[in-house]
């Protein structure tokens, strides 16, 4: 076969290869040609096989939605970009609030958004003076109470015990006078005894004396008497 | 597509406004036709899966860059032809020879198609394929079974005209080498 025949033998395969409609000569050449037959049958074939294996195969289940979720989904609205600016702004403005001191003041004009307010600022501190002062006046009273009150316990304490002492020592002197008193009435009595024991001793001697008196004057005038 | 079907566009237009069933229409029309590519490519059902599913999720990546200047399933089949690329890449396969041949000797049973398959021709064609050097088989993948001119083919591998026929008559020839041997085998 010349060069130029294969060359229109490979254009009329292209042509058949494209679908495009052949003649019945160009076909019958393309067909006569054993390389070009084979070709054409060797297409076929593929093109059956094809046909069988699309009849034949299934798709196996798959998770469909995989792209889906990551590229295509609409987000809800909290899961939107501008809900996170939104919530990234409000956390800004909070952090400025709070940096700068913003507060919201009432005057006598009304409401007003006050930023630094050093008057605030100034007379917060006021508050905290005065506080303060009248907490020491508070607590230097309570001192002073409770000093008065430890001073008058003391002294309340220390006449106690003075009294409490002296009482105590009164009733030892008496005790003591008592003692000596009772010491004193034992020596009389003792005294008493021995003064009538004496007296009675005297009593008894003096009555004996007159008892032998008049015994030896009886004697005597019976001497008498008899002499006589 | 039947009368009351809706267009590619108009689910592509829904699923863009994140329809799910918008998205999932479109899925399933075009699933079969991705997954039996990624199947003659690989010749391997769990290999298609992969291709299958990244193609898709590329797809839905670049959706909203679909600008309707080829029809839908030419776009997708496109983006399933660079993942494949990407999976013989991958795997090494891609340009070297020596592990093409190795890979032609890999036992029945890594293909589960051929493995489990009764029918013949599905058998035939998923071994051809597969002896097939990579650029071969690329091109007869988009000459023979996606109808695509030797011009729009030589643009999209990058090659001349010429080169694209020069490969496919050689593919062709081996190809019915391949059959022969397949029928004298079975």
């Amino acid at each position: 076969m010349t060069q130029p025949e294969e060359a229109n033998l490979a254009e009329l395969f292209d042509y058949w290869l494209e679908g495009k409609t052949l003649t019945s000569d160009q076909l019958a050449s393309l067909k006569q040609a054993p390389l070009w037959s084979q070709r054409m049958a060797v297409h076929n074939e593929m093109l059956e096989m094809a046909d069988n294996l699309s009849e034949s195969v299934d798709v196996p289940k798959w998770r469909k939605d995989k792209g889906f979720d990551q590229y295509l989904a609409k987000p809800s609205w909290w899961q939107r970009q501008g809900t996170s600016l939104v919530a990234l702004s409000f956390s800004i403005f909070a952090c400025l609030i709070m940096l700068f001191d913003v507060r919201l003041v009432n005057t006598s004009n009304g409401q007003e958004l006050v930023i630094n307010d050093q008057s605030q600022q100034a007379w917060l501190e006021q508050q905290f003076v005065q506080l303060a002062e009248k907490n020491n006046e508070v607590i230097n009273a309570r001192m002073d109470d409770l000093s008065l009150k430890q001073q008058n316990d003391t002294a309340q304490l220390a006449s106690y015990l003075v009294a409490n002492s002296r009482l105590e020592r009164k009733e030892d002197i008496e005790d003591v006078v008592r003692v000596i008193q009772q010491q004193r009435q034992d020596d009389m009595r003792y005294l008493r005894q021995q003064f009538s024991d004496v007296n009675y001793n005297i009593r008894l001697a003096s009555q004996q004396n007159e008892r032998n008196l008049r015994k030896s004057d009886y004697n005597d005038a019976s001497e008498q008497q008899v002499t006589e | 597509m039947s009368l009351f079907q809706q267009t590619d566009d108009k689910l592509i237009e829904k699923a863009l406004k994140g329809n799910q069933s918008a998205w999932r229409k479109l899925v399933d029309r075009y699933e079969k036709n991705v997954y039996l590519y990624a199947l003659r490519m690989t010749s391997n059902q769990h290999d298609a899966m992969d291709v299958m599913q990244e193609t898709f999720i590329s797809v839905c990546r670049s959706l909203s860059d679909f600008r309707g200047d080829s029809s839908f399933k030419t776009w997708v089949l496109k983006i399933a032809h660079f993942r494949c690329i990407e999976f013989y890449r991958r795997r090494k396969w891609f340009a070297d020879e020596s592990e093409l041949q190795h890979m032609d000797a890999e036992p029945e049973h890594s293909c589960p198609e051929l493995a489990l398959g009764n029918s013949q021709s599905r058998k035939q064609l998923l071994t051809v394929m597969k002896s097939l050097p990579f650029e071969q088989k690329l091109i007869v993948e988009l000459k023979v079974f996606q109808s695509q001119t030797f011009d729009t083919i030589g643009q999209q591998l990058g090659v001349s005209t010429n080169t694209v026929k020069s490969r496919f008559y050689t593919a062709l020839d081996k190809l019915k080498v391949l059959l022969e041997d397949s029928y004298d085998a079975a």
